[in-house]
Formats: structure tokens, C-alpha cells, sequence
């Protein structure tokens, strides 16, 4: 028995939604079905979920970002197989999708797009995530996306700054327990960033990993 | 310079800007071609060197680049550059700008004497907006004011919150609330957030940002407005919070950061 077929064609409830998915012309139409493609809990959804992310209709996005984070690492591939290259509106819910999940296979896609990306919300989507993502990856790995975001710190574009701080944060808390001390001190370097926000978002860090040592 | 870059930059001429040194620009600001001199007026703007003040000054009473309409187009971008440039020597010529026929000098001078920040330029600016029955550029007139902090100009904004356009209403709420912080003004501001129209919705968006109203942020955060836009509103937010200083700071923190981290 093979098990592609299943992993390709849709099922005859997900067609449904597709179906009603093309017809949809109002924002409230497109939300329904979004979350009826969630709440069926279907992998072969998830693109389709995905696709919504380029509609250019933020309320859309958002719901189709929760729903997607319900499948949790399941939504990972069709993830990364469907960037779009071209609207950067959507790449960005697509970077928060695998940014929250944390998956380790997000790891180099995350960091080319840190690096490379133009959009700021992907980057800054991306610097959340890296903290995340690499701690469930090799500790090279985990070296390499601390010296990055010890870099994003001083990022001319504060929303990269401030993402950084969560970033350094998830990874002193579940990375490579002897790299804490290095993520706890670039948490120490935001505290000194001259936009009060930073600082203060930082002090929050601080205080979550004194609740947790 | 090597091959490959020459080519790019041929390729983009239409979008990249020209790089002009200073000393090119203002010599294109005097020239002849109105082309060249509207250009050169914003890209001094751009540099934000206050040398490019004078040159400014003298732009702004050009007469030889006018629209069909008797509109005055390198006015405009005088204007505007002089906002950006942000030097206080520029005020009295942008008050006489206040005065200018073209409806679009106004406006761009009013912007300009918000950045400014002096207080001269309240009492022109009041003076514009107690003249209902001409025709002003009202949302930015009633925005400088808000921006100037202008308290006394609350009793000639308020018959605006019932103005016929909803941008002009909505100026009038976010400038009024922060006068005031009376919660129904914070009305005007979530209807327009909830508008069907988008780009009201994206002005509703910075309006409500700049009323410094903290307890909005949940809204901005969940508005059907583009994510980078909701982003910077909120951290907008933030900055006018902390600059009013009526909120506490841990309060501030406490409405603001969790939705960033949301949309993180």
C-alpha cells in the first residue's frame, strides 16, 4: 500500500473547504473557512492555510497563522516548501508560523533570512525564531545563532533588536545549558540600548530566567 | 567601481535615487530646469544638512514652477524639506507659507512647523482653522496642533469631531484625546479602525498610535492592517506613551509589550 496518495489528494472534506475557499469573496467567507480548515485538523490543509497568507488580508493571515500553529511540527515541510519569494507580506506569517514552532529544520532557512531577507518583518520574525530553532539543533549550531544574535542587537532596525532579546531568551532556557551565561550577558547588552522599549523588554527576560535558573 | 554594479544601478535608474553631493543640489535647486529643481528640493530634504535651509527659503517663494491649477509644486517640497531638515530658522518663512493660495503649501507647511516644534507656529496655525468657511487643509492643520501640544486650541478642534470626512474626525479624536484622555473620543478612533476601507483603516491605525491612548494596543495589534504597519504602530505607541509621560512606564510596558511579542 502506498502512502502518498493520502499526502496528495485532499480528502473529501478538505476539498470541500478548498472549493469554498475559491468562492469566498468577503473577509468574514475566508475567515470560516480558515478556521473550518484548522478545526478539521487535516495535514493536507495545511496548504492550503498556507496559501491564505498571500491574500493580502491581515485578519485572514492571523487566523490562518493559529491554525497552522495547531499542527504544530507537522506544519513544518509544507512550511518551507512554500516560501514565497516574492510577497514578503506573506514570507512573514510563513517565518512567524516556523518561528513559533521551533522546529530544528527551520534552522537555515531562518538564519539565510536574518542575514539576506530585505522585509524587516521577516527578519524580525526570523530573529524571534532563531533561539527557538537552535536550541533543538547541534551546539555549532547553537554557537552560530548566538553570535548572530548578539550581532541583531545592535541592528539599525529596533523590532530586530527587540526580537532578538525573546530570541536570547528561549535559547538560554533550552539551548546548551553552558552557553546560558553568553545569552543571559547579550540580554545584559540590550539592557544599555538607548530606545527605553528595548531595556525594558529585557528587564522582562531577565526576570523570566531568574524565575527559571 | 566593478562591472556588475554599473550594470545594477543602469537597470534602476527610474527607482534609485541620484546621488548628488550637496553642492549639486542646491546648484539644481537655482537652476533652470523645474524638473531638476523639484528633485533637488527633495533630496536636500533627504540629507537633512542645514546649510540646505537658505536655498529652502528662497524655493519656497519660487514663482516659475506653477501647476495648471496656479498650484506652486516645488513649494510643496520646499516645505516638506525644511520639516525634515528640522532646523528653527526655517519658521517664520513657513508661517508666511501658511498664507501661500496653494492648498497643498499649507498643508505641507503645517507638517513642517509640527517637526519644528516652536511654539510661533500655534497662533497661524489656530488663525487657519478658526476660518470654517474657506477651504483648509484641516487634518493637517488639527495635526500640527496636536503635535505642537497646543492645549488652547482644543475649543477650535472640537466642532471637528463632527466633520464630513472621517480623516479629518479622526485627527480631531486623537489630538482631542490627548488633550483630554476623555474615553469617547477613543470611539471615533476603534469605529475608523473597523472601517471597510483600507487605507482608513491604515490612518485609524497611527491615529489611534498618536493619541497615546495605551489601552488601544490590543486593538492595533489585532486590526486588518498590514502586520510591518501594526508593528510600528504599536511601537508608536510606546513612544508617544512614554513622551506624554501620563501613563506610568510599567503600565506602558504592561499594555504594549505583550502584543508585540504576539505579533513577534
Amino acid at each position: 500500500m502506498s502512502a502518498s496518495p493520502a499526502a496528495q489528494v485532499p480528502s473529501a472534506a478538505v476539498a470541500q473547504l478548498v472549493a469554498e475557499l475559491e468562492q469566498a469573496t468577503s473577509p468574514e467567507e475566508l475567515l470560516g473557512v480558515v478556521r473550518a480548515l484548522g478545526a478539521l485538523g487535516q495535514v493536507e490543509g495545511i496548504p492550503y492555510l498556507i496559501r491564505t497568507f498571500g491574500f493580502n488580508r491581515p485578519a485572514v493571515g492571523e487566523a490562518a497563522l493559529e491554525e497552522v500553529l495547531r499542527f504544530g511540527d507537522a506544519a513544518v515541510q509544507p512550511l518551507l516548501e512554500r516560501i514565497d519569494g516574492f510577497d514578503y507580506g506573506a514570507r512573514a506569517y510563513s517565518v512567524r508560523a516556523l518561528a513559533r514552532i521551533g522546529h530544528g529544520d527551520a534552522y537555515p532557512f531562518l538564519v539565510e533570512a536574518i542575514v539576506a531577507d530585505f522585509a524587516p518583518s521577516v527578519r524580525r520574525a526570523a530573529v524571534r525564531g532563531l533561539g527557538r530553532v537552535a536550541a533543538r539543533r547541534p551546539l555549532p549550531d547553537q554557537e552560530r545563532a548566538l553570535e548572530l544574535l548578539r550581532q541583531c542587537l545592535s541592528d539599525a532596525d529596533w523590532g530586530v533588536r527587540y526580537a532578538a532579546i525573546g530570541a536570547l531568551t528561549d535559547l538560554a532556557r533550552s539551548g546548551e545549558p553552558l552557553l546560558r551565561p553568553q545569552a543571559e550577558a547579550g540580554i545584559q547588552v540590550a539592557m544599555d540600548d538607548t530606545d527605553p522599549l528595548i531595556p525594558l523588554r529585557a528587564q522582562l527576560s531577565q526576570q523570566e530566567l531568574a524565575a527559571h535558573p | 567601481m566593478n562591472g556588475s554594479t554599473t550594470v545594477r544601478m543602469a537597470s534602476n535608474t527610474a527607482v534609485l535615487p541620484q546621488q548628488l553631493t550637496w553642492e549639486q543640489a542646491v546648484a539644481q535647486l537655482q537652476g533652470d530646469d523645474l524638473q531638476d529643481r523639484y528633485y533637488a528640493a527633495w533630496y536636500l530634504g533627504t540629507v537633512r544638512d542645514p546649510r540646505g535651509v537658505e536655498p529652502l527659503l528662497l524655493a519656497l517663494q519660487d514663482e516659475r514652477d506653477r501647476t495648471a491649477l496656479g498650484g506652486y509644486p516645488l513649494r510643496r517640497n520646499a516645505a516638506k524639506a525644511l520639516g525634515q531638515i528640522g532646523d528653527v530658522r526655517a519658521v517664520p518663512g513657513l508661517i508666511e507659507a501658511l498664507a501661500c493660495t496653494d492648498l497643498h503649501v499649507r498643508e505641507e507647511a503645517a507638517y513642517a512647523l509640527a517637526q519644528l516644534q516652536d511654539p510661533r507656529a500655534v497662533d497661524p496655525l489656530l488663525a487657519l482653522l478658526r476660518v470654517p468657511e474657506s477651504e483648509q487643509p484641516w487634518e493637517a492643520l488639527i495635526e500640527a496642533l496636536g503635535q505642537l501640544n497646543a492645549r488652547r486650541a482644543e475649543e477650535a478642534i472640537r466642532p471637528f469631531l463632527s466633520h464630513p470626512s472621517e480623516r479629518v474626525r479622526s485627527a480631531a479624536a486623537w489630538v482631542l484625546y490627548r488633550f483630554t484622555q476623555a474615553e469617547e473620543l477613543t470611539h471615533v478612533l476603534t469605529a475608523l479602525l473597523a472601517h471597510s476601507n483600507s487605507s482608513l483603516r491604515q490612518a485609524a491605525l497611527f491615529d489611534l498610535a498618536e493619541s497615546g491612548w495605551v489601552a488601544g494596543a490590543p486593538l492595533l495589534a489585532a486590526a486588518d492592517v498590514a502586520l510591518n504597519l501594526r508593528l510600528n504602530a504599536l511601537k508608536r505607541l510606546f513612544d508617544v506613551a512614554v513622551q506624554l509621560g501620563q501613563v506610568p512606564l510599567p503600565q506602558v510596558a504592561e499594555s504594549i509589550i505583550p502584543q508585540l511579542d504576539h505579533l513577534l
